[in-house]
């Protein structure tokens, strides 16, 4: 199990990465409407969202179907993050204890 | 009548949700096959039509709706997922894992919902993919 926790975690980092390029790319004045698809950020964005999907389907054989599945909204709080150091967004109480949630609930999953 | 309609975009929601929960079980079912074997490639490739369907379904549903409150109900996923499990994979589950997922689905709501829309709603509606 703990290389398929550690590889979904790592999916997971991609994916929330993923995210952030294309934030950042939306964020950016772009000369044309297709410029603001065509470049490097969201291209960039969708390939690292390919590869962690690659990643993850590696990760059923250890974890089972609903080991990855619970998995998946880690990216909720590596967003959160992500997002506070580099756009420099507002984490809140509530999202704290969203993320205690998810976290409790992970712990709970996998420890019983 | 309005309430009618408020009913069915919440059906309509439900329904972009259901599609999404389908993208693991493809993905499961790509697992099942050698990698980057026919049977692989069938089911990688699947994942991406489920997700254009998905995102197709999402820009509608989202028409109606905050996107924290919509983002809130992509929790409702992982019951989706939790019958998959059982109906297609028949993976047992645990009262303990039960739990789990349900203190999960607490958190992806509680952190969707807060002030202002929360988890960074331009953040994250680019990907489709969270």
């Amino acid at each position: 199990m703990n290389t398929s926790f550690w590889l979904m975690v790592f999916a997971q980092v991609l994916a929330a990465s993923a995210q952030i390029l294309l934030k950042k790319s939306a964020g950016n004045k772009h000369s044309s409407f297709i410029r603001e698809y065509l470049n490097a950020l969201v291209i960039g964005g969708y390939a690292l969202l390919a590869v962690s999907m690659v990643i993850v389907i590696f990760c059923f054989e250890g974890l089972g179907y609903m080991g990855v599945v619970i998995m998946e909204p880690i990216a909720y709080i590596l967003v959160m993050f992500l997002s506070r150091i580099i756009f420099n967004e507002k984490i809140t109480a509530r999202k704290i204890a969203g993320m205690l949630l998810i976290l409790g609930g992970l712990v709970v999953f996998y420890a019983f | 009548m309005k309430k009618k309609s408020v009913l069915g975009n919440f059906l309509f929601l439900q329904i972009a949700v259901l599609v999404y929960s389908l993208d693991t079980v493809c993905a499961k079912f790509a697992s099942q096959n050698a990698f980057l074997s026919p049977g692989y490639i069938f089911f990688f490739g699947l994942e991406f039509v489920v997700l254009g369907i998905y995102a197709l379904l999402w820009q509608q549903a989202i028409k109606h709706f905050q996107l924290s409150i919509a983002y809130a109900n992509k929790a409702m996923g992982l019951l989706w997922s939790m019958l998959w499990s059982h109906l297609i994979f028949r993976q047992g589950i645990t009262t303990a894992k039960v739990i789990g997922v349900l203190l999960v689905m607490a958190g992806v709501i509680v952190m969707n919902m807060g002030e202002g829309g929360a988890n960074s709603k331009e953040t994250q509606e680019g990907g489709g993919k969270l």
